[in-house]
């Protein structure tokens, strides 16, 4: 019997009830022959000493890493961390743990995958661990170590699901068959493997040199980022593949023949798609997730261990503090608040400048949308000036809303970036800080980066306010810069912890996967009346266009048609399509927050669920228009070809 | 094949009026009118056959009836709806020309999913798969994937799951493509089994004899219109002439029954020849053997009996037994598999009389086909392997014709 036969009949095997209830009874008897040898074992006076000091070791490592916490995020933090590792004693742990591991063999066993788990077990023993033995080959079997992890969570999650869509109910059937179908044709297999090996291997692209919190980051953007975009481009193929492939195939008639409505079929199809890309996200996020701890666990610059600082206890190393506070972490931010400029001033002012056009040029006529220009062009010009600082001159910015940051009494983080015009942006200016009575600090800071700065809490009065004195300069000493210098308006903020980042994480997650529900929904509804190479072109582009809508929407603001060097028809063409096209999908721009959760930025429940719903009723609508154009298709006619 | 009378008088199962259907290009430009103003009915519990050549618009007109087409122009109604009635669907069972198959899928997966569209509860879907399974021969490969499966498999598969749901309606087209003779034999079986049952068939094929075995009507298309229609008896029963069958006669029998004809009736002996066995009937034959001799084969198994949802058996069976056991009467013994009888033969012809004179009784026989009529009828000539002093001696007697079951004379 050939290799496949054999794993066929084993595959079919482990799906029979006498196999699960005899797994079951197997699996019973070695946890309770497991936990049985623990204790014996505990009790032997040899074991008992090793074991206590192993444990009252792990005990201080853990008061450690809560003290750090402590410092760092807060008490409440560290007391959940001191709840988490020191749970209890060594014997009811590892008997806690024996009996979790025969509780998820019980599952698996019932899911239908015993067999395949062994197997999966049996190559990360063979394969995988002596590669892991040696240093030379240690990052191949930490990568296959990794991709087996990934494996068994996929196949469970998928077994799980398929069991849940097991209802005869004809969306649930044709969702179920949707999941069948992507893991047993080769065109979502190739993306499967693809994540689960890109997800294994991305550490080792990690360079340890950097500081950790560095690493952190950039495992969380491309993690996500990159799952994000290996699930996409799976998505806008298999999507399109399971409904155009059927008509192709006509093996859609034996299903439209049957008593399920045009709706049914497409909504079940979604489902389906929805399922796979929940249970690929939910492994690779919880691989991301796990990976990020483990990262987070190792020593950071300037540590000895992790959390663990060469300074000594109460001297945290720099890169932890800004690892365990500006990025595993959630903030929430607050700008600096803007001049309220007066309305009746401004009228008068445009009033001004209007009459001052009309006397250089009669032939001005001065329509409401001109003065409506003039009136945007002062107020940017009022606002510019505002964050100017001349030479030796100090501007005073006011901060609000940061009452909570207050009661959580952490320490917040002055963010900024500073421009001079045409200066050399690797010259170094000099910017002096005055916050209350507590703060008084100068910072040389290369133009056009991004800079941070702490703050103690105590600068925050009573009513949530802070003020800053940023000067141009510093005038204790008297060293000025050559030339003013403008304070970005977009960076220029206070963050604040006001969460943590677990459900961060989940959060992001959620928008991820409700965007990949939308690039399934559109792949299905244009695969209702295109070829599969056509779908696949609308619907990538559709991809492209809306994650790139944001900076698309930005930058057609300086792509004009009315250029001094004459009208350009190219642009104006081009901005006939691209304007709408982006503005329609700027709300789908404004939900990128990969990059925040690198940043350690609140993403709160309120923006996620706005977002969420709106690509869910995004969705819907893009389902419906296929509906509507299905539900008239004569399918006996077009073969896709 | 004997017409049967429609089991009911209700409203027909399909009813096409002036049914066009006229197939465009992106242009809307006529490019080929496939069905051209054809009026038609299938009846409630008959057996319907579309036959034509390639391209006479026979498939265009069953997915007319699907939905999966719309009409350009007339009437059509099934069950008494719009073809694109979603609810009609739950009475319709169908089998395409071709297999078309979710292939990633295995034989028992196919079909729960299936049924599954028809909202068939899990008991009665899982007793329906492994009746079916049985049913069509494919319960040892239950588990291999459909794209495993060699033609013929995928046709019994697809048989099955257009019986899931235990239609009213069934349309087949191409039933047997693909299929050995037993196999053949099995759907054929199967038809006239269901028919039985009261089941409205719609049977398209280019296998004429199968066609000609089972349907009660049929329509011939041509060019997208009708260009035939009725009972096979109506249709092909020449009835100029009459089909004598009778126990080997030697030259000189028949010889003197051609005498005999000439004198009685002024009809002469046209032609005379041995009847042949049907290569379907000794392929069958040697199967049957072979399979009592316990043969190996690593083909597709013998198809069991009819599934007992389709039969009606399983709430009849259910019923008598628990009467029994009311009763305190012993449950009877498993019964029989059940097998459609063959093809009944077909009707004795005009004449009655002038054979009832010359035979003894008539025995069942299967139909022979008729030898066509090429030109005018040939002189009357001598068999060469006929035994003359037997027709002869039937020539000797002028007597008055002998009574119905009286021997023959020699």
């Amino acid at each position: 019997m050939k290799p496949a036969e054999w794993l066929s009949r084993l595959n079919r095997l482990q799906q029979t009830r006498p196999f699960k209830i005899v797994a079951s009874f197997v699996i019973v008897a070695l946890v309770a022959a497991g936990i049985g040898t623990w204790i014996i074992l505990t009790r032997a006076p040899d074991t008992a000493e090793a074991i206590q000091a192993g444990a009252e070791a792990a005990a201080e490592h853990q008061e450690a890493l809560a003290e750090a916490q402590a410092m760092m995020r807060g008490e409440e933090e560290a007391r959940g961390l001191r709840q988490l590792l020191g749970a209890s004693s060594p014997t009811v742990s590892v008997s806690v743990a024996i009996a979790g591991v025969g509780l998820v063999a019980l599952i698996v066993t019932w899911l239908g995958l015993a067999l395949t788990y062994l197997g999966l077990a049996l190559i990360a023993a063979v394969v995988a661990a002596p590669l892991y033995a040696f240093d030379a080959t240690r990052v191949w079997g930490e990568t296959i170590l990794g991709a087996i992890a990934l494996t068994a969570s996929f196949t469970a999650l998928l077994q799980a699901l398929r069991a849940a869509l097991g209802y005869g109910h004809p969306v649930f059937a044709i969702a179920r068959n949707t999941l069948s179908e992507a893991v047993r044709m080769k065109i979502s297999l190739v993306f499967i493997i693809l994540l689960i090996f890109f997800l294994a291997g991305l550490p080792f692209f990690l360079d340890d040199d950097q500081p950790l919190r560095y690493r952190v980051q950039i495992f969380l953007q491309y993690g996500i980022g990159g799952s994000f975009w290996v699930l996409a481009l799976l998505t806008v193929f298999f999507s399109i593949a399971t409904v155009a492939f059927e008509q192709r195939d006509k093996v859609i008639w034996q299903t439209v023949t049957k008593p399920v409505p045009a709706w049914q079929y497409l909504l079940g199809k979604w489902l389906g798609v929805v399922a796979l890309n929940g249970a690929l996200l939910a492994v690779t996020g919880a691989g991301v997730f796990l990976f990020t701890q483990r990262l987070r666990f190792e020593p950071a610059m300037g540590e000895l261990k992790a959390f663990v600082s060469e300074a000594g206890p109460s001297s945290p190393s720099l890169d932890r503090v800004l690892l365990e506070s500006q990025v595993l972490t959630a903030r929430a931010a607050s700008p600096f608040v803007r001049p309220v400029i007066d309305p009746t001033v401004l009228d008068g002012a445009v009033e001004d400048e209007v009459r001052r056009i009309k006397t250089q040029d009669p032939n001005w006529v001065g329509t409401a949308r001109d003065r409506e220009l003039l009136r945007e062009a002062m107020v940017e010009t009022a606002m510019l000036q505002y964050r100017t600082i001349g030479v030796g001159v100090g501007q005073q910015f006011t901060f609000e809303g940061l009452q909570r940051a207050r009661e959580g009494g952490r320490p917040v983080t002055l963010r900024y970036k500073i421009n001079a015009g045409a200066d050399n942006p690797s010259t170094l200016y000099r910017v002096f800080f005055v916050v209350g009575d507590a703060v008084r600090a100068e910072r040389q800071v290369t133009l056009n980066t991004t800079q941070t700065f702490e703050l103690p809490s105590e600068v925050i009065s009573e009513d949530g306010t802070v003020t800053v004195e940023v000067w141009n300069g510093n005038p204790m000493t008297g060293d000025f810069n050559p030339r003013p210098l403008t304070i970005s308006p977009d960076e220029f903020e206070i963050l604040y912890v006001a969460g943590g980042y677990e459900l961060n994480y989940l959060r992001i997650l959620l928008i991820v996967w409700m965007k990949l529900a939308f690039i399934g929904a559109v792949g299905i509804a244009a695969s209702t009346f295109l070829s599969f190479p056509v779908a696949c072109l609308v619907t990538m582009g559709v991809l492209f266009v809306a994650e790139a809508s944001g900076y698309l929407v930005e930058s057609l603001d300086w792509y004009v048609a009315d250029t001094k060097e004459g009208f350009d028809y190219v642009a104006f063409i081009s901005r006939l399509i691209a304007v709408p096209v982006s503005y329609a999908f700027a709300w789908y721009g404004d939900l990128d927050l990969a990059g925040s959760l690198a940043d350690g930025r609140l993403i709160g429940w309120a923006p996620t669920l706005r977002g969420a719903g709106l690509l869910l009723l995004a969705s819907i609508f893009i389902l419906g228009v296929g509906w509507a154009i299905f539900r008239k298709r004569e399918l006996a006619l077009y073969s896709g070809k | 094949m004997p017409s049967r009378a429609p089991s009911s008088l209700d409203a027909p199962v399909v009813a096409a009026q002036g049914l066009t259907k006229v197939f465009r290009d992106f242009w809307m430009r006529s490019r080929a009118r496939a069905v051209d103003n054809i009026d038609l009915q299938v009846r409630r519990g008959e057996i319907f056959g579309l036959l034509g050549p390639n391209g006479s618009g026979k498939s265009t007109t069953i997915k007319l009836i699907l939905g999966l087409l719309h009409k350009t122009g007339g009437r059509l109604a099934v069950f008494g709806k719009n073809p694109s009635d979603v609810s009609i669907k739950r009475r319709i069972g169908y089998l395409p020309e071709e297999s078309y198959l979710y292939p990633f899928l295995d034989a028992r997966e196919t079909l729960d999913y299936y049924a599954k569209l028809f909202q068939i509860d899990h008991g009665a879907r899982k007793r329906r798969i492994d009746e079916l399974l049985d049913m069509v021969g494919l319960a040892a490969v239950q588990r291999r994937q459909v794209r495993e499966y060699s033609k013929g498999m995928q046709r019994r598969i697809g048989i099955a799951q257009a019986l899931i749901n235990d239609p009213e309606f069934l349309i087949l087209d191409e039933p047997t493509t693909g299929l050995d003779p037993i196999g053949a034999r099995q759907v054929k079986d199967l038809i006239l089994d269901l028919g039985k049952r009261g089941k409205t068939i719609l049977l398209s094929s280019h296998q004429l004899s199968d066609v000609e075995d089972c349907v009660d009507r049929l329509v011939i298309l041509y060019g997208g219109k009708i260009r035939a229609e009725g009972t096979c008896d109506e249709l092909l029963t020449a009835g100029d002439k009459t089909v004598i069958e009778t126990d080997a006669l030697d030259v000189s029998e028949v010889e003197a029954l051609d005498r005999f004809l000439t004198e009685r009736t002024g009809h002469v002996v046209h032609r005379v020849s041995k009847p042949r066995q049907r290569l379907e009937d000794l392929f069958l034959d040697i199967v049957d053997r072979a399979r009592t001799d316990r043969v190996e084969t690593s083909g597709a198994q013998a198809g069991g009996p009819t599934a007992a949802f389709l039969r009606g058996a399983e709430s009849a069976d259910a019923d008598a037994l628990i009467q029994r056991l009311v009763e305190g009467e012993p449950a009877p013994s498993a019964p029989e598999p059940e097998r459609a009888a063959p093809a009944p033969a077909r009707p004795a012809g005009p004449d009655e009389g002038v054979i009832d004179d010359l035979l003894e009784s008539a025995k069942p026989a299967r139909p022979e086909p008729l030898a066509p009529a090429k030109g005018p009828a040939a002189p009357p000539k001598r068999s060469e392997n006929v035994d003359l002093s037997v027709i002869d001696s039937l020539t000797k007697d002028d007597g008055p014709p002998p009574s119905p079951g009286a021997e023959p004379r020699r």
